[in-house]
């Protein structure tokens, strides 16, 4: 389903953020992306989701470059960054509804999946409301839900778990379950490494642009917690 | 005081792009904000420079009135007029409603500290007004009047001061405004409309101070008049630098620091309570699903640029008063008996003439008019949203570029209607009018867009920023003007070739360059867009 082969990509002073990443998720995968700050994690999502050009390298989605075929990368695949900027100046309706449009998705069925979603996440009496009125995690949610209504295949999430109630966030897991079943696949970056320990079934780890480890999770982290098995790989390597 | 000096740093650091230029590895940055550097000094230059010539030309007149004083008068009247104009625009986005305000609230900092350093910063902003045009004035009256060695001592350090009060002026305006909108449901609707009013009734006002059969001398000297009635610290400046009167000159700026001073200390008490007012989003939580619209995918991304447009009122206040001017002008064309005023004159076929000129008047209020030139750039944080979208990259800069042309396009069809009727040119004329503001419509829009991804903002705080004082908008603006020089010489040119065909001619070229300007935005600007 997602396949990053040889990527690299350098800061614009010449220092390279990524460097030779390869990693192949297939379908059914919750695929946890792990590392330090600053380790190219946002950067490799950011380049998956089509948001930044990169040096060398190339990104498969489905089979298809997101250089070469960026628009039909991006029409089956959904991406939320880590702080969900948003359009203030519309009301969470017109935004869902604008991704609706824009991702070409039937009126009957986009209006069955935002009412569907919306009550899931506990947002629809506020969707009439300006965005800039909502809170972080209503942000969060509304970015969520926007990222469902065109039912992706690949999920390209940024520390989704963030300003998330516990509610929500646990909402959002079996979404993920949901979409693994369906034969979708999803890859995700967290700090939260008991989420990553029990959500995934791959996890890689970065650290300075190098990817250091990956693979199923029972096989990355062994007999050990995968915070001790992190902390190990990141202070030894 | 030292917590306002960090702040006002911060923000000018912000505001001017420095901190990028100075510590950013990449070159193209610097060079950014070197080009900008010289599009200042080229500004403060050529503003400069006008400011002379009218000065030269009015104190010409005004001493053969025996009131030379009159010049300094009218340039601090000016520099009065332009700062309130400009302040009006900037207070809401800078003393209320600006982005960094939880932020800046949360430091362990006296309100009035941050109040005087937002108030500041507009000081700054203003005080290039009072140096482009008191400066030159100051030069021209030392050179052609009688002075004493007083002058110079008052006319220096009045410099600094005369923005202070017209500062405060417009950010009690702009906060009255601002305000009153904040109670009804389109708070940015409202904005808009009461701040064109205003900015309407201003020029209407000072349309009505002059009286176009005298000359410019008398004109001058009547406006002083009126001025030193409107506003009396006008009369104050004149006697204290011109006359030597030491007790005006005290008077002047112990009034300008004082009315500065309780401004800031006032708006202290209200500030939190006013900023809380405005950031309060009226949020109703009580909404029922029905059925939604559906649109095209060029047709959503249209909607959207148009809902960011009309959210921001100095973006439309901005953008959109040229297309106001233009249609005012238009409809005040037809109450006015063009052909009596041009023999009262001593122009004979008057609204001939002013045929001849219409379509490139149009024109120069066309490229006053262009929202691309800021629209990538106000993407800001958003910009991952159509970034990660399925859309080609052609289709989000189309977007982008039909606005303009949705903005332009109608009033340009109901002005150059409207004058045809007004002004009963022949029918070449009336075509050019149609025609060539509409060339120049699409030429500024693919310039703006063009230049814009050349030179993006996506880091602001402030809205300010990437409309009024980008790099972007500042090269779009300047080559608007500068494009006009090809209709001017056209029409100007002494053949023997009737003006509609050279301004065929200049349209036939401008259609060239338009074509050319959107292969380039296919091809580069495609691949820019990419590269943000």
């Amino acid at each position: 389903m997602l396949k990053i082969s040889n990527f690299t990509k350098s800061y614009k002073g010449g220092k390279l953020a990524v460097n030779n990443l390869s990693l192949n998720i297939e379908n059914g995968d919750i695929y946890g992306f792990i590392g330090h700050n600053g380790a190219g994690k946002t950067t490799t999502i950011k380049a998956i989701a089509g948001v930044m050009d990169f040096d060398s390298g190339d990104i498969f989605i489905d089979g298809m470059s997101i250089k070469d075929k960026p628009v039909e990368c991006k029409q089956i695949m959904a991406y939320i960054p880590d702080n969900p900027d948003l359009y203030e100046h519309l009301t969470g309706i017109q935004y869902l509804n604008f991704i609706g449009d824009i991702f070409k998705v039937e009126k009957v069925k986009r209006e069955k999946l935002i009412k569907e979603y919306a009550d899931l996440f506990e947002i629809t009496s506020n969707l009439g409301d300006l965005i800039s009125s909502y809170s972080h995690g209503m942000k969060q949610k509304l970015a969520i839900i926007s990222a469902l209504i065109h039912q992706p295949k690949l999920l390209i999430l940024d520390e989704p778990f963030v300003g998330l109630d516990p509610k929500a966030a646990h909402t959002l897991k079996i979404i993920m379950h949901d979409i693994c079943k369906n034969n979708g696949a999803i890859f995700f970056s967290t700090h939260v490494l008991d989420v990553a320990e029990k959500l995934c079934n791959k996890i890689a780890i970065i650290k300075d642009g190098k990817l250091i480890a990956s693979g199923k999770t029972e096989d990355v982290k062994g007999d050990n917690s995968l915070e001790d098995v992190f902390m190990e790989l990141i202070n030894n390597e | 005081m030292s917590n306002v000096w960090y702040l006002l740093k911060v923000q000018l650091l912000a505001f001017f792009n420095i901190n990028r230029a100075i510590y950013t590895k990449d070159r193209s940055e610097k060079r950014k904000f070197i080009l900008f550097v010289i599009l200042v000094i080229f500004f403060v230059i050529y503003f400069g420079g006008l400011s002379f010539g009218y000065s030269m030309l009015l104190s010409a007149g005004l001493n053969a009135l025996g009131r030379p004083d009159l010049l300094l008068a009218m340039m601090m009247a000016i520099t009065s007029v332009v700062v309130l104009f400009t302040s009006i625009f900037k207070s809401s986005g800078i003393l209320f409603n600006f982005k960094d305000y939880n932020m800046v609230m949360s430091l362990p900092v006296k309100t009035s500290h941050i109040v005087a350093s937002r108030i500041l910063l507009l000081y700054v902003m203003n005080i290039f007004f009072s140096f482009i045009f008191i400066i030159p004035a100051g030069v021209v009256y030392a050179m052609t009047s009688p002075i004493d060695p007083m002058f110079y001592m008052g006319y220096i350090l009045t410099l600094l001061f005369v923005p202070l009060v017209p500062i405060v002026i417009a950010s009690i305006i702009g906060s009255i405004i601002g305000y009153i909108a904040s109670f009804f449901k389109r708070f940015n609707v409202l904005n808009i409309i009461f701040q064109f009013i205003l900015i309407l009734g201003i020029i209407a006002l000072s349309f009505s101070a002059g009286n176009m059969s005298e000359n410019i001398a008398e004109i001058s000297s009547m406006m002083a008049e009126k001025i030193y009635n409107l506003y009396p610290l006008a009369k104050m400046y004149t006697d204290g630098v011109c006359n030597g009167n030491v007790l005006s000159l005290i008077l002047f700026i112990v009034i300008s620091i004082a009315v500065f001073g309780i401004f800031t200390i006032l708006v202290s008490l209200v500030f939190k309570k006013f900023n809380t007012i405005l950031n309060t989003s009226k949020a109703k939580s009580h909404f029922k699903m029905t059925e939604l619209k559906e649109r095209t995918q060029i047709g959503a991304l249209l909607a959207k640029e148009s809902k960011r447009y009309f959210s921001s009122a100095i973006y439309v206040l901005n953008t959109g008063i040229g297309v106001i001017l233009m249609l005012i002008m238009a409809v005040a064309s037809l109450f006015f008996n063009l052909d009596s005023m041009g023999e009262m004159m001593g122009y004979p076929g008057f609204p001939t003439i002013l045929a001849r000129y219409a379509p490139i008047v149009l024109c120069f209020f066309i490229v006053m008019s262009c929202t691309t030139s800021s629209s990538i750039s106000l993407e800001g944080r958003n910009l991952w949203i159509i970034k990660s979208s399925p859309v080609r990259e052609m289709d989000v800069l189309k977007s982008k570029i039909y606005l303009n042309l949705t903005i332009l396009i109608p009033a340009i069809i109901i002005t150059s209607g409207l004058l045809s009727i007004a002004l009963k040119p022949d029918w070449k004329t009336v075509i050019i009018m149609f025609l060539l503001p509409c060339i120049y419509a699409v030429f500024i829009s693919l310039a703006g867009i063009l230049i814009n991804l050349k030179f993006p903002n996506f880091d602001w705080t402030n809205e300010v920023t990437v409309i009024k004082q980008s790099v972007s908008a500042t090269i779009t603006i300047f080559l608007g003007f500068a494009s006009l020089i090809l209709p001017i010489v056209a029409v100007i040119l002494p053949i023997n070739i009737q003006s509609s065909v050279m301004l065929a001619i200049v349209a036939l070229i401008m259609i060239v360059i338009d074509f050319l300007l959107y292969k380039l935005i296919k091809t580069k600007g495609v691949k820019m867009y990419n590269a943000l």
